[in-house]
């Protein structure tokens, strides 16, 4: 990759992460829990995304940003008061910024709609909406582009003697260029402490000679009571480029500043000026905080340490670990084996595979994240799809620290809009109707995770009017999919509404009501391993639970034998095990066969034949039953020889080896160095619906028999 | 300040936003003022922002004036944002605002 469109990578990425601390501090706004950090941490996200993207030259993008900036820094310095109807601004310029990096990522440049919120905008900073002076990156000035992390507000208590800086900083016409502006940096450095400003006019020419969009200017700027270098280097970390600048320590003595002037001293000019004031936390801003300290708790996290590693190179990390355990396991199984009375030697051998159990959850737990990058996406989708209903939609999001695979993450983002949207869109009632009913007009989506048991679940609750299940029967039936006299009980009719093509919207909209949807999400949640199930309350809401797993490289399996193969099927899909009675299996047609489970018939398939397993018995009475739920098809029952155990396997995938093969999702290495394929039960399934076609089944001639 | 009659002062009104864009015109309304030797006001009541070039202009202008003698710039009812601009960057003295 060329050097540039690696540091363009690297800027895309900061901006994916400014963005969530955008939102995420315009959502404090929003619910009043915003202090004046969390202000200055918006503030600093949208800075920041401009300011890299006019070292880019995405000129779009820098002049969106530079207006939502500007607003963003009259209610920084607490010229604008951060209103609902100010904050529903920002937040929807926030995701208008969103956008405008999508675009300028995608380099579809132009496609982008800004102009009714960058008027709305301008209307709050009172700039007329086509500012003329929308700032144009001039030209890309060398590697201009520095990352920037976002200051969390890291407040260390301050330490007494405390070094005095002196800030030599000399604009060059560049940093004008890229419209940024020495005020505001001076500005800055006056919240870090009190400052003492002198302007150096020296290399100002004369009038005739000078050039307007020059710099001439240079300051000398003294910051005391700021213990942190890094923090007054902060300040100037976007324009390190367009500068000279200088810091040095000074022994604090007390500075004899001529014609200086001292930041403390105004106040009798304007009493809500925050750069006037000697530290930030005499900000204005703070005043709207009932309890500082309880605020701080929850909005100042914890810096952590992190570094960017190729996911590559985790993925070849993650396999060596699981090779390690399988030769573990092997060596294990050999030595015990070979050595009889083994006591100390099986002692070791338990150490070794306790420690590698650990190792491989410790690198397993490389690659999880936060559902909160996922999460944070919702916020915005509720929000457009409650203006577009007319719903007024209060979203409260639980759990978003718990940790699951990167893969997950990535797979979980399409099912969960589709389900918030179906929450919004079809779960809550209009405000009209929510009053009528005695409830308050705004409704509440409620979206959480935690783990429980090895797995994550996620939850998306409505307090909505709940399913109605007279509807979605009548429904049904209208589309075929239950007879008129099918007798299902109030959870199969609510699971009606997975099924393919279904959907209760009388008339569709353009959010949900396609019937493409819940089945859509369904089948996304079983491809991950996953599983949804709904429960409602009529009148009071609905609720989507999926169970996932927390990994897709290790899965929880049944080892079955069938013939002289051994497979595995994933636990998620298996619903139990029986020993059936010849009685139980009864002939379908003139190949099918169906097992009677409990007053219900599934189809019955034999997996030895299915997959022409040499010295797979074909013999009911000594064949194990797996009852299985599949995608689609619904329940079936597998037929194999034996269950050899359950346990955890790694998962080999061989797709890029070999190739996709129908009914088998993987491979994997057991515990003895034999190789199993792990099946793929909606493929086994699809697959032996079709292969159905003439033949007769082994079963019915064990059945005959 | 001109006290002396009609058409020895001329005014200019900054705009809201003093940007980059704006240093180049305000640079030739000030010259112009200065060649034509009439006095000139500068009306900065509705600037909301103020940008550093456009500063420079200012300064260069108030030295460029009080050396031709004579007519005089001013800076009229400067809004809070100017003075709250020119304080921080450390400019009062060099406008000839008071404090």
């Amino acid at each position: 990759m060329d050097p540039m469109e690696a540091i363009k990578q690297t800027y895309f990425q900061e901006c994916d992460e400014l963005l969530l601390a955008m939102e995420e501090g315009l959502i404090a706004m929003e619910t009043g829990e915003a202090d004046s950090e969390t202000i200055n941490a918006v503030f600093r996200a949208v800075h920041s995304i401009k300011g890299g993207g006019g070292a880019f030259g995405f000129e779009i993008l820098v002049g969106f940003s530079h207006v939502f900036e500007t607003a963003m820094d009259l209610v920084r310095s607490g010229k604008l008061d951060p209103t609902p109807d100010v904050v529903k601004v920002l937040l929807r310029a926030g995701d208008k910024l969103s956008d405008h990096v999508a675009a300028a990522r995608n380099g579809t440049g132009a496609a982008v709609d800004d102009a009714e919120v960058k008027a709305e905008l301008a209307k709050l900073t009172g700039e007329e909406p086509e500012d003329a002076g929308a700032p144009a990156p001039a030209e890309f000035e060398g590697l201009a582009f520095a990352p920037v992390m976002i200051d969390i507000g890291d407040e260390e208590p301050v330490a007494p003697p405390c070094p005095v800086w002196h800030v030599r900083f000399g604009p060059h016409a560049a940093l004008y260029a890229k419209a940024n502006e020495p005020y505001l940096l001076i500005r800055e450095l006056g919240m870090l402490g009190p400052i003492e400003v002198t302007a150096d006019l020296s290399k100002l020419p004369e009038l005739s000679a000078l050039e307007p969009e020059q710099a001439y200017f240079s300051w000398d700027v003294v910051v005391r009571d700021c213990p942190d270098r890094t923090k007054v280097e902060e300040v100037f970390e976007f324009v390190s480029g367009d500068c000279d600048l200088e810091i040095t320590e000074e022994t604090p003595e007390p500075a004899a500043a001529p014609a200086m002037i001292s930041a403390p001293g105004l106040p009798s000019l304007d009493d809500d000026e925050p750069a006037a004031m000697p530290a930030a936390e005499a900000q204005p801003e703070e005043k709207k905080v009932a309890t500082p300290t309880e605020t701080k708790a929850t909005t100042v996290d914890v810096i952590k340490q992190t570094i960017r590693v190729d996911l590559d190179k985790v993925d070849r990390l993650v396999n060596l670990v699981g090779e390690l355990v399988i030769t573990q396991a092997m060596l294990s199984q050999r030595i015990l084996d070979s050595v009889q009375q083994g006591q100390t030697v099986s002692a070791g051998l338990g150490e070794l595979e306790h420690l590698l159990r650990e190792l491989q959850e410790a690198v397993m737990a490389i690659r999880t994240q936060p559902v909160k990058s996922v999460f944070q996406r919702m916020p915005r989708l509720v929000r457009e799809t409650a203006a577009q209903t007319g719903k007024e939609v209060r979203l409260e999001i639980e759990g978003e620290a718990t940790e699951v695979d990167k893969t997950v993450i990535e797979r979980l983002g399409e099912p969960l809009t589709h389900m918030i949207r179906n929450a919004v869109d079809h779960g809550l009632e209009t405000p009209e109707e929510r009053v009528a009913a005695g409830k308050p007009a705004e409704g509440t989506v409620k979206l959480s995770a935690e783990h429980r048991g090895g797995r994550i679940v996620i939850e998306v609750a409505d307090d909505g009017r709940g399913i109605n299940r007279t509807k979605v029967r009548q429904k049904a039936i209208e589309r075929g999919l239950i007879t008129p006299n099918s007798n299902l009980s109030d959870e199969e009719i609510d699971n009606l509404i997975f099924l393919p093509g279904f959907s209760t919207a009388t008339t569709v909209s353009n959010i949900s009501g396609r019937g493409v949807g819940l089945d859509v999400v369904r089948r996304n949640i079983m491809d991950l391993g996953g599983r949804i199930t709904i429960g409602s309350n009529t009148g009071k809401g609905s609720k989507f639970s999926l169970t996932l797993p927390l990994t897709l490289a290790v899965l929880d399996g049944m080892i079955v034998a069938v013939g002289e193969q051994t497979f595995v099927l994933p636990l998620s899909h298996i619903i139990e095990s029986l020993l059936p009675k010849s009685s139980d299996v009864k002939a379908f047609g003139s190949n099918g066969m169906l097992l009677n489970v409990r007053g219900v018939y599934v189809p019955l398939v034999s997996v030895g034949r299915l997959l022409r397993v040499p010295g797979a018995s074909y013999d009911l009475q000594n064949s194990v039953v797996i009852l299985v739920e599949s995608e689609g098809v619904g329940r079936m029952a597998l037929a194999v020889d034996a269950i050899v155990g359950q346990r955890q396997v790694v998962i080999k995938s061989f797709e890029s080896n070999i190739g996709h093969i129908d009914g088998i999702a993987a491979a994997t290495i057991l515990g003895d160095g034999r190789v199993a394929l792990i099946l793929d039960i909606d493929g086994l399934v699809a697959g032996c619906r079709e292969g159905t076609g003439g033949r007769p089944t082994e079963y019915q001639q064990a059945l005959g028999a | 300040m001109q006290e002396t009659g009609e058409n020895v002062s001329e005014s200019v009104i900054l705009p809201a936003v003093a940007d980059l864009t704006e240093a180049g015109p305000l640079k030739q309304r000030l010259e112009q003022a200065l060649g034509s030797g009439i006095g000139l006001t500068v009306d900065a009541s509705a600037v909301q922002r103020i940008s550093s070039p456009c500063l420079q202009v200012l300064v260069a202008g108030m030295t460029a004036f009080a050396k031709a003698g004579g007519a005089a710039l001013s800076i009229s009812n400067p809004s809070e944002a100017f003075r709250e601009t020119a304080t921080v960057l450390g400019l009062m003295n060099a406008l000839e605002l008071s404090k």
